[in-house]
C-alpha cells in the first residue's frame, strides 16, 4: 500500500462557499437589482438546472450582464488602486511583483480547477462572470503584496467578500447561478491537477479525474481492465491518448492493443521512438493497425499517434505525421 | 527549405504565397483540455488562412523577425512548454501534426 504522499504533493480542501453578501454588492455596483442566488454543490446539478432553462438566452444574457459588472468592479475599484501602484512604484517592481504573486493563483484555480470544471460542464466561457472570478485572487494576491500602499475602503471590501466567492457563476439579471468549489482538489508538484488512483477534484457527489491537468474517463481508474481498444483509438485528443498510456503503462497499453514492436530508433534528441504494429489485421479495420511512439522534444511526453501500416519505419513514421517523407523531413529547430 | 518544429506544428519556408484568405487572428492551432495554443508573435507579419483539402491551413508572410509562441490562450502567459522559436523574414506554411484513423481511412489533425 502506498503512503498517500507518494501520489501527489498539494491537497486543498474548502468548506462550502457563502456568497450571498458577495454577489450584492458587486449587483449594487454595477446599479442593477439585487439577484436571486442559486448555489450548486456540483457541476451537474448545475447543469440540470440550467438546462430546465432557455440555456442559450442564459448564456447570452450573463455575457451581457458580467459586461456591465466588469465595468463598474474596473472603474470603481481597480483603477483607483492601479492608478496608485503606478504612482508610486516604477515598472520593475510592478512587473516583478506581478510576476511573483499572480502565477501560483491563476495555475492552480484559473488554469486549473475553473478550467478543468468548464470543459467538463461545457458552460461557454463568455457566460462566466469576470467577477467574481478566480483570476480575482491573482489579482488581488498582486494588490495587496505592495503593503505599504492603502488599499480603498471599498476594494478592501469585495477582497474581503471573495473568501466567499463561489468556483464559477452565472450572472443574468435576475438570478445568479453559481458552481461551489470541489470540497476537496488534489495537485501535483508542478501545481497540475493530478491524482494518481482517485478523482482529483472531489465535488459532493460528483468526481472529475484528472492526469496531469487533463481531464481524463473515470473508467481509467474504477475500471482500467474494461478499457477497450476502441475506446483508444476513437479518444481523437493526443494529451487525452497519452493519459491511457501513461496509467495503463506501455506494456499493457500495447498489450491491449495486441501489439509488436515493428521498428525502433533513438531521435536526433536521443529520445526513444518505436513503431508498432497489430499482432493481426484488425478485424474492423481490415488491416493491420500501426502507432508511432514518439517523444515530445520539449515537454518529454510520449504520444501514441496512429499512422498507416504502409510505413516502414520510425523516420518514415513520424515524417508522415507532417505530411513528409524521411527525405523532406529534416527540421533545423525542435522544441 | 527552412523547417521548425514546435510541437505538433511544423513551420516549413515555401517560395510563394498560395491564393489565401488574409486574418488577424495569431494563434496557429489551439490545443484542448489545456488552454494553449502556438502563436506567432512579431511587429510585421501577414497571417493567411486557405481550405486544403478540407482543412484550414496558416500561411505566414514574415517581413521583420517574428517568434512562435506557446502560450495560454487566456492569459497570453508561456505555458512553460516549447521554448520561441524565431523565424527569419520570409513566407512560411504551417503544417499541423496528423494521424490516420483505421477505422473511417481518413486523416485527422493532432489535437493536444
Amino acid at each position: 500500500m502506498h503512503q498517500e504522499q507518494d501520489f501527489y504533493s498539494h491537497v486543498e480542501e474548502r468548506k462550502p462557499s457563502s456568497p450571498r453578501a458577495l454577489f450584492d454588492f458587486l449587483y449594487d455596483l454595477a446599479e442593477l437589482p439585487r439577484p436571486e442566488l442559486l448555489l450548486f454543490e456540483n457541476p451537474s446539478e448545475l447543469l440540470h438546472q440550467l438546462n430546465k432553462n432557455e440555456l442559450r438566452s442564459v448564456f447570452v444574457e450573463a455575457s451581457s450582464v458580467s459586461r456591465s459588472i466588469a465595468l463598474a468592479v474596473i472603474k470603481q475599484l481597480a483603477k483607483p488602486q492601479i492608478n496608485a501602484i503606478t504612482a508610486a512604484f516604477d515598472y520593475e517592481t510592478i512587473k516583478e511583483k506581478r510576476a511573483e504573486k499572480w502565477q501560483l493563483p491563476a495555475l492552480k484555480y484559473t488554469d486549473g480547477i475553473l478550467n478543468t470544471a468548464i470543459e467538463h460542464t461545457g458552460i461557454p466561457r463568455s457566460a462566466i462572470s469576470l467577477h467574481p472570478h478566480t483570476d480575482d485572487l491573482a489579482w488581488m494576491a498582486f494588490i495587496t503584496s505592495f503593503k505599504e500602499l492603502k488599499i480603498n475602503e471599498k476594494l478592501s471590501q469585495y477582497f474581503n467578500l471573495l473568501k466567499q466567492m463561489p468556483l464559477l457563476s452565472i450572472c443574468t439579471k435576475t438570478a445568479v447561478y453559481c458552481l461551489d468549489w470541489p470540497m476537496k482538489s488534489t495537485f501535483n508538484q508542478n501545481w497540475l491537477l493530478h491524482h494518481e488512483s482517485d478523482a482529483a477534484l472531489k465535488f459532493t457527489n460528483d468526481f472529475i479525474y484528472v492526469w496531469k491537468g487533463v481531464s481524463v474517463t473515470s473508467k481509467l481508474f474504477t475500471a482500467p481492465n474494461k478499457i477497450t481498444k476502441e475506446e483508444i483509438i476513437s479518444e481523437q485528443n493526443a494529451e487525452r491518448r497519452r493519459c491511457y498510456l501513461e496509467i495503463l503503462g506501455a506494456k499493457k497499453f500495447a498489450n491491449l492493443l495486441e501489439l509488436d514492436i515493428r521498428h525502433s530508433e533513438i531521435d536526433a534528441k536521443g529520445n526513444l521512438q518505436v513503431l508498432y504494429r497489430s499482432r493481426d489485421k484488425d478485424l474492423v479495420a481490415k488491416e493491420f493497425l500501426q502507432f508511432a511512439k514518439v517523444v515530445c522534444p520539449s515537454t518529454q511526453r510520449e504520444y501514441f499517434l496512429c499512422v498507416p501500416a504502409y510505413l516502414n519505419n520510425c523516420t518514415e513514421a513520424v515524417a508522415w505525421t507532417f505530411g513528409k517523407t524521411p527525405e523532406n523531413y529534416k527540421p533545423d529547430v525542435e522544441t | 527549405m527552412k523547417q521548425f518544429r514546435h510541437g505538433d506544428i511544423l513551420i516549413e519556408r515555401i517560395d510563394t504565397l498560395p491564393s489565401a484568405q488574409p486574418t488577424e487572428n495569431n494563434l496557429l492551432a489551439q490545443g484542448e483540455g489545456r488552454n494553449h495554443g502556438h502563436y506567432i508573435e512579431g511587429d510585421d507579419v501577414e497571417i493567411y488562412l486557405a481550405n486544403e483539402s478540407g482543412t484550414e491551413s496558416h500561411f505566414l508572410n514574415i517581413k521583420t523577425d517574428a517568434k512562435i509562441r506557446h502560450l495560454k490562450i487566456d492569459s497570453k502567459n508561456w505555458t512553460g512548454e516549447h521554448h520561441d522559436i524565431s523565424i527569419e523574414p520570409g513566407i512560411y506554411r504551417v503544417i499541423r501534426q496528423r494521424e490516420f484513423d483505421p477505422y473511417l481511412r481518413t486523416i485527422r489533425i493532432v489535437k493536444d
